[in-house]
């Protein structure tokens, strides 16, 4: 055995070593973080109270096509704690729906980006030069010479304004500044010794990529895609605000703040609780990954 | 040092901002492309969505023709960009207007928006992440970051609801809606209603418009200014016990000299980027403002057309947003090359 | 040694870190004195608390830095107690501070001019001097530090120059302000070697030249002791001894001060010093008793458990260890 080899087994068990050194401290941090501990249960809160609106709702038949003329418009009471709306349905109701609503919404577009917006970066930053990266990258400076929210509208308004259609419109919206993000950790990474011990190892591209690289970078990965998310759910409800996402009767919070403004400001308290829906799940989402930040970033 | 600056302006189309700047506009003409064929591409009929179902055929076809969406897609994308380069973008289907003239009597409402924005923004930034960043931990602080978190957490259009509820209509500070009171007109020479008033001599209308505009501005800035003032203020926090601002406790220099200039533009150099990035999206974001406070700007004809399925609208609106967001990205890129002389001599330290 | 003769007196300083989990307790009851015209010099590991008590006695400690005992006094000033404008004029006209790391000590977004005018024009506050009149003044001081081309330093950004200059600049500032006394904390960290003596024989010449008090704080011992009458020994926040120059390195007394000699890298050995055993204490925790017990090779049961103070062993010499601590002063201690 020459040398050379014994450095890069020393160079590869001195990383792994390291890897799981800082996950250990990464569990004992979470644990210890005020930030992410009440980010992680108001989100899980509100996940259960989004998953089982059916009966956490008092009026779940009111978040969609029920009319009741004898008690529209009715001030936030205890009966109906952020009153009732222009065909007498219970707002609140609505509001859980919404948030349910919300959760679809992000998990799916979540589980779309996140696993192609990281292989797409990946493999642009592993290859950093060739044509592929150059393919990926230019495609994703198109997606970023837009604002965001107007490429997001746009695509709704040529799709069609629909629930569907929103969440294609924000993956389409989301996906470059995700990329880039993970090229540009990914990049950074691929001049490490321990990259290029494995690969004199002869350890294959695609298994560096996966079993080197995107472990040491997931911490990151993660802690930007909740922080994300809450800027995802923002553009959203910003979209169908605007009347390009859902449309009524469907109990989205967006929609519902852009419905219920026509009585803005006489029933200016139809609109407090989709907005403190908005409000409370993009919340959720920022103290979750300010916690992560704290738990991945370290002391 | 205004010669330094000017020599370096001198050298700046030889430089990465530059060869940046390209490839931004180029990108966006990509994307034109791909919104353009998109809209050709889906099905339905333009024309008839535009005209109305009861219209009469031959004027539908009429139509058909003037966008020629009889033709080939790659012909229409040529006549396009054609006209494009004229200037134009094509016939509105809402207004049967030359796009480009719709969106030039609206752009300047939000343009002026913007302006003020961005003026709010950079002021109550500095002002309130200067302060909380040479104070850590004192009451100042500590609201900052409590009004930090509530800026993320609600968007722009529940700022605007709520400060027009209040402050329109509840205290009645402020007029709710529309640029300028009914009763006063002015001559449209720029399309600034405050800056017509000024060329119009009307001080009362200069007053006046900038009544109307800081609700709308001031809910526009609220969220990404307390973000921004946290960045700034971690900066600050940072940057103070740095040997290069003690250096100057050390000699002497009075305490405000060190906090708000060996302190500070060390700290906007980290906070320019993040501020550039969500003053360049204010053209996109304004569109929420816009709805809420009656405001005549982009947002009045871009909303129509994306419901209307308006296409050389839509195009048009996307085309005139992303060169703006474009322009002012590139415009911040020279303010970051300016603060931070590292870059503008492409040193990197050591 | 009369009180009118002291220039700065440090007395039983304590100095507390804060961050939002934890509270630091750096400065461990320090006192040091400085005569006019006189240099000491202060030894001692990296993050013994050297650079605490410098940046403490001008009183630029960063926000979570505390002062919560102690005195600290400027000829007959208590710079803890005294008005701002006092503290002001100290920091403009008497004392300069050289920073340990050049490569930081520079402000990075604006160039040399631009600092040293600023600072000038505070020191220089009430006399009418113009702009042009400060920038020579500035020219002057970047000639004494015998930079070359002092036209274009000033016009530079500080990561336009090499380390070596931009501490001569930042010496050159220090000089503006020190016109009684000079703090130099670790002047040469982060030099090249030749440039390290270089610059230490600068400062040399002109804290001569210009009659200064001088506090020097160094890892090159063998300079240290050339250049200063007397030195400090700092541990963990404390002084634990204190000698003239000659004799501590002929006869080192705290077993500290011994291990530290005996492991300064040494040209003429054949092999450098590998660094002391264990790690400097954790001053979130510090150790009870004496902070070097856990390091020290002679440890008793006492060390754990009793702080031990400096106590004057002969006429000029001081040191802080129980070893040296007479038997009945251990007994008086331990009832």
């Amino acid at each position: 055995m020459s040398s050379k080899d014994i450095d890069i087994e020393f160079i590869l068990k001195k990383e792994r070593e390291m890897k799981r050194e800082r996950l250990k401290r990464a569990w004992f941090r979470f644990k210890r973080s005020k930030l992410a501990l009440t980010g992680l249960s108001i989100f899980l809160a509100l996940l259960i109270a989004a998953t089982f609106a059916d009966y956490v709702a008092p009026y779940p038949k009111h978040a969609g096509t029920y009319v009741n003329f004898k008690e529209r418009f009715q001030p936030p009471s205890l009966k109906h704690l952020f009153g009732t709306d222009h065909l007498g349905r219970d707002i609140f109701s609505r509001v859980i729906f919404g948030l349910r609503l919300a959760f679809l919404m992000i998990g799916i577009v979540i589980s779309i980006v996140l696993p192609t917006g990281t292989v797409l970066g990946l493999i642009a930053g592993y290859y950093k030069g060739r044509w592929i990266e150059h393919i990926i990258m230019r495609l994703a400076d198109m997606f970023v010479a837009l604002p965001p929210l107007i490429l997001a509208l746009s695509i709704c308004a040529i799709l069609e304004p629909n629930i569907v259609n929103a969440m294609i419109a924000v993956t389409l919206m989301w996906w470059p500044w995700y990329t880039r993000m993970v090229y540009s950790m990914t990049s950074a990474l691929r001049n490490e010794p321990y990259v290029w011990a494995v690969r004199a190892l002869g350890m294959r591209d695609l298994s560096i990529m996966f079993k080197e690289i995107l472990p040491n970078i997931l911490g990151p990965i993660l802690t930007k895609a909740t922080l994300d998310a809450a800027w995802v759910i923002l553009i959203g409800a910003a979209i169908s605000f605007l009347g390009l996402g859902a449309q009524p009767p469907t109990p989205d919070l967006g929609t519902m703040v852009s419905e219920y403004m026509t009585y803005f400001p006489k029933n200016w308290w139809m609109i407090l609780g989709p907005v403190l829906g908005i409000a409370i799940i993009i919340m959720a989402f920022n103290l979750l990954g300010d916690g992560l930040r704290e738990v991945f970033a370290g002391e | 040092m205004p010669k330094n600056y000017l020599s370096y302006l001198k050298k700046i189309y030889k430089s990465v901002i530059f060869r940046r700047a390209v490839l931004s506009l180029l990108s966006l003409l990509g994307l034109s492309l791909i919104i353009f064929t998109l809209a050709r591409v889906m099905p339905g009929d333009p024309a008839r969505m535009a005209l109305g179902p009861r219209a009469p055929e031959e004027v539908v076809q009429r139509y058909r023709e003037l966008l020629h969406l009889n033709e080939p897609l790659y012909l229409q994308y040529y006549y396009w960009l054609r006209d494009l380069f004229q200037g134009k973008l094509g016939i509105s289907l809402v207004s049967f207007r030359e796009v480009s003239i719709d969106i030039a009597e609206f752009l300047p409402a939000t343009l002026e928006l913007m302006m003020l924005t961005a003026i709010i923004q950079i002021i109550g930034t500095i002002v309130f992440g200067t302060l909380s960043g040479s104070r850590p931990g004192s009451i100042i602080d500590g609201a900052l970051r409590v009004f930090a978190y509530i800026g993320i957490c609600i968007p722009a259009f529940a700022w605007a609801l709520f400060l027009q509820f209040i402050f329109s209509y509840q205290l009645g500070w402020f007029p709710p809606t529309e640029r300028i009171s009914p009763g006063i007109s002015i001559p449209r020479v720029t399309g600034f209603m405050t800056i017509d008033a000024l060329i119009a001599g009307n001080f009362n209308a200069f007053v006046d418009a900038l009544w109307h505009l800081f609700l709308p501005s001031l809910a526009l800035a609220l969220g990404a200014m307390a973000q921004e003032a946290r960045i700034l203020r971690s900066a600050m926090v940072e940057n103070i016990s740095k040997d290069y601002v003690l250096t100057f406790m050390s000699h002497g220099l009075p305490y405000r000299l060190v906090y708000f200039k060996y302190a500070l533009k060390p700290s906007l150099v980290s906070t320019i980027p993040v501020m550039g990035l969500d003053i360049a999206s204010l053209i996109a974001n304004a569109f929420m403002v816009e709805i809420i406070f009656n405001w005549p700007g982009l947002s009045k004809f871009g909303i129509t057309a994306m419901l209307r399925k308006d296409l050389n609208g839509i195009v048009g609106v996307v085309l005139v947003a992303g060169l703006i967001y474009t322009i002012t990205n590139i415009i911040v890129d020279v303010i970051i090359t300016l603060v931070d002389p590292r870059i503008r001599y492409g040193g990197g330290g050591e | 040694m009369s009180e009118a003769s002291t220039l700065l007196k440090v007395e039983d300083l304590y100095v507390k870190y804060r961050s939002y989990w934890y509270t630091y307790h750096v400065l461990d009851g320090v006192s040091i004195r400085i005569k006019p015209g006189e240099k000491v010099g202060l030894i001692g590991e990296s993050g013994a608390g050297k650079t605490t008590l410098l940046k403490s006695i001008l009183r630029i400690l960063p926000p979570q830095g505390r002062i919560t005992k102690g005195k600290i006094l400027y000829k007959d000033i208590n710079l803890l107690r005294c008005s701002k404008g006092t503290l002001l004029e100290i920091r403009r006209k008497k004392v300069g501070m050289i920073f340990q790391d050049p490569l930081a000590a520079l402000n990075p977004v604006f160039t040399i001019k631009e600092q040293m005018v600023d600072i000038l024009k505070y020191i220089y506050k009430g006399s009418n001097y113009k702009k042009s009149d400060l920038e020579n003044i500035a020219l002057e001081l970047l000639r004494e530090v015998m930079l070359p081309d002092p036209e274009r330093v000033l016009n530079s950004y500080p990561f336009q120059l090499s380390g070596g200059m931009r501490q001569r600049v930042v010496i050159a500032m220090a000089l503006a302000s020190a016109q009684e006394l000079l703090l130099a904390d670790e002047p040469t960290t982060n030099l090249d070697v030749t440039i390290q003596a270089q610059i230490l024989k600068l400062i040399s010449n002109l804290v001569e030249k210009r009659r200064l008090s001088m506090v020097l704080v160094s890892h090159a011992l063998g300079m240290v002791r050339s250049m200063t009458k007397r030195i400090y020994v700092m541990y963990g926040g404390n002084i634990v001894e204190e000698a003239p120059s000659s004799k501590l390195f002929n006869e080192p007394l705290h077993p500290y001060t011994q291990l530290l000699i005996e492991n300064a890298p040494k040209i003429i050995a054949t092999k450098l010093g590998e660094g002391i055993k264990g790690n400097p204490p954790d001053y979130r925790y510090p150790p009870p008793g004496c902070r070097f017990h856990p390091r020290c090779p002679y440890a008793m049961d006492i060390c754990k458990k009793v702080k031990p103070l400096l106590i004057k062993v002969n006429n000029d010499r001081y040191v802080a260890c129980h070893l040296y601590a007479e038997k009945d002063m251990i007994k008086k201690l331990e009832v």
